[in-house]
């Protein structure tokens, strides 16, 4: 018999809330309605009643993690409208913060994916690595979240040649441990075992439901918004695009591992090539009519924003799509048919940021005779349990 | 011959005697302006001919006496955007999720935000709003203020 | 090559190093350079009548215009709307805002977080 568990919308697991109704048939997911809309802040309604200026503050707060994301989306998008050439230096700097961004968010995520296994010691860490990244990110920036470097025209500050230094040898550390943790990965049997052929995605079925970012990539799906339609300084830099072909939740953390080091090799790159000359030009406040389409790569996937002017200094509208809604439809499919025990773990896998994407999550539970209602944390140990009693 | 100018052309063959507007403004972008009733069918040349499998997103814009729907789609390394308008006393699109399975999400994102009726859609319920949201407020309007407290 | 506790040999190396967390409040870690802290307010130099530059680009209104004669106007600082993003200080073209090192700003009551610095 089939009965429906809620699960949600408070949990401490994931940062924020969200909500499942999940039907079951004795242990193994028969289908699940994911339900958003507790995150939702109305910031498109509220981009229409402020400044470009302004506006650059508030899509920073759309996600902390993927903050630079965002506003270098929407700077580039602004400039684009306005006719601007931005000096090499500036988007040198840019770029380069966006991927110290990058290998910050993949290491914070291997640690979130370790904590829902159970494997505690490998969130701790991860984490503990991941401070070298963000006292780099201070150090450049002045702020370890929510850095503010960019602004229409450029980026605010500039990188001395002490701190260029100081970036080098952080990144001497990082990438020792990130080959460590491909390791860990890829030969620990107890992280295998809740790993592999878990959350199947097969490649069809990923180009179907249009999912974007590591989710499509560890499915086989070759597109990253860095080298299809590249920005800001990517086109100087050589780096490849990683895939798996594998489709589960470990092709997935592997394409992030190698993500990773992809990106510190790019971060060497881009502060060995950096170019001399100023690092913004000054901009108009008014923008004159038009629309422009803006995208990025995030940690999590394509970025797009759409700007419409109307000729003042307020956008007559903005509309922002975040990668993790676009992952959705994907995360879905992928959890029928496996066990109750490996929801966590496969919701994890998509990354989800859940206030990049601006929904709010209700869950409705189907009537039905039985219903259990689990809070994340029951149902995280839930798994733990399951997995360790299975032999 | 650069991959917009192709797509451009290709187009412009199949459909051109509908007087479609098409503007490249720079390389990896191109506008294409079409009428409402047209939309499933462009949609279903794009898949067919031109191997589109990916939408990226759906905007909806308030206009005054139109809402003008954008489809934002990814298609051989070009962004191209299909523009729409309907009239906003009868504001009814089309679903092209039997065409790309993708956009279900987005299709109910524009329904519940800015009160556009998409014909036929699978699943028609609320995305972002709250339930007990009142029925025929649409915030993303422009007669819809935020009030100051 | 699968193996159960592939990291136990880190662990354990681990337990003959000094400790990564820093026990704050008793130890601190030093600021970096050009850290944006609290807003500071230079009374000399703001120029009384540009009618709040400062105001009109700050992206929480954290900054409200006071009158203090017919035409001129100073700003007051409202920390507990302030994002500490530096906008005010690009905007003004005197150079009256700068910010300083001190982050540990917290109060107990909302109003002694009005910082008027003249």
């Amino acid at each position: 018999m089939a009965y429906t568990i809620p699960i949600g919308p408070q949990h401490p697991a994931l940062k924020e809330p969200a909500n499942l109704a999940v039907t079951v048939d004795g242990e193994t997911v028969v289908d699940v309605d994911l339900r958003l809309g507790y995150n939702h802040r109305g910031m498109e309604k509220a981009a229409q009643q402020r400044s470009y200026i302004q506006n650059i503050y508030l899509t920073e707060r759309i996600c902390g993690i993927c903050s630079m994301a965002h506003t270098t989306t929407f700077c580039q998008g602004v400039e684009e409208l306005l006719g601007l050439e931005i000096p090499k230096r500036g988007l040198f700097i840019r770029t380069l913060v966006c991927e110290l961004e990058r290998i910050h968010s993949h290491l914070l995520w291997l640690g979130v994916a370790g904590h829902e296994l159970g494997f505690d010691t490998l969130f701790m860490y991860t984490w503990r690595d991941r401070e070298i990244v963000m006292d780099l990110l201070e150090l450049v920036s002045g702020n370890r979240v929510n850095y503010g470097m960019n602004t229409i025209g450029g980026v605010r500050r500039d990188i001395t040649d002490e701190m260029r230094t100081q970036i080098l040898e952080g990144m001497q550390p990082l990438e020792e441990r990130s080959h460590y943790y491909l390791g860990v990965a890829s030969s620990e049997a107890t992280f295998l075992r809740r790993t592999e052929g878990v959350g199947m995605l097969p490649k069809e079925k990923a180009i179907e439901l249009c999912a974007v970012g590591p989710t499509a990539r560890g499915s086989g799906v070759e597109y990253d918004v860095r080298r299809d339609d590249p920005l800001a300084a990517y086109p100087y830099l050589d780096f490849e695009v990683i895939t798996s072909d594998r489709g589960d939740v470990l092709g997935r953390t592997v394409v992030r591992a190698l993500e990773l080091i992809q990106s510190i090799k790019m971060c060497r790159q881009l502060i060995e090539e950096l170019p001399e000359g100023e690092v913004r030009v000054k901009a108009p406040r008014k923008v004159a009519p038009g629309e422009v389409v803006s995208k990025n790569e995030a940690p999590r996937g394509e970025v797009i924003h759409y700007i419409r002017s109307n000729g003042t200094d307020r956008p007559a509208r903005l509309k922002v799509r975040a990668p993790t809604m676009a992952n959705f439809p994907a995360v879905l499919y992928s959890l029928k048919g496996g066990y109750i025990a490996d929801i966590p773990i496969v919701l994890a896998a998509i990354d989800p940021c859940f206030s990049c994407t601006d929904r709010v999550m209700i869950v409705d539970s189907k009537h039905s005779k039985r219903k259990q209602v689990m809070s994340w944390e029951e149902l995280r140990q839930y798994g733990i349990r399951w997995y360790g009693e299975k032999d | 011959m650069p991959v917009e100018s192709e797509i451009q052309g290709k187009l412009e063959e199949a459909f051109g005697k509908l007087g479609f507007e098409i503007d490249v403004p720079r390389e990896h972008r191109l506008f294409v302006r079409i009428p409402a009733a047209q939309l499933k069918e462009v949609v279903e040349y794009l898949k067919r001919s031109l191997d589109m499998t990916h939408i990226t997103t759906i905007t909806a814009i308030d206009v005054g006496d139109d809402i003008e729907v954008l489809y934002h789609f990814f298609c051989q390394g070009v962004a191209i955007t299909l523009k729409t308008s309907v009239p906003k006393a009868d504001p009814v699109v089309d679903t092209i999720t039997p065409i790309i399975p993708g956009a279900v999400l987005y299709e109910r994102e524009i329904q519940d935000l800015l009160g556009l009726k998409v014909k036929d859609h699978p699943d028609p319920r609320r995305l972002v709003l709250p339930e007990d949201w009142e029925e025929g407020v649409y915030p993303l309007r422009q007669d819809y203020e935020i009030k100051e407290e | 090559m699968l193996r159960i506790g592939s990291m136990l040999p880190e662990i354990t190396k681990h337990l003959f190093r000094k400790r990564a967390t820093v026990l704050y409040p008793f130890e601190r870690l030093e600021v970096p350079r050009d850290f944006r802290g609290k807003p500071t307010y230079d009374p000399e130099t703001c120029s009384l009548k540009c009618k709040g530059l400062c105001a009109t680009d700050c992206p929480a209104k954290a900054i409200v215009m006071e009158q203090v004669g017919e035409k001129e106007t100073r700003p007051v600082f409202l920390l507990d709307r302030c994002l500490f993003c530096g906008q005010c200080a690009e905007s003004c073209p005197f150079g009256a805002i700068s910010f300083s090192e001190e982050f540990e700003l917290a109060q107990y009551e909302r109003d002694s977080l009005v910082a008027k610095q003249w």
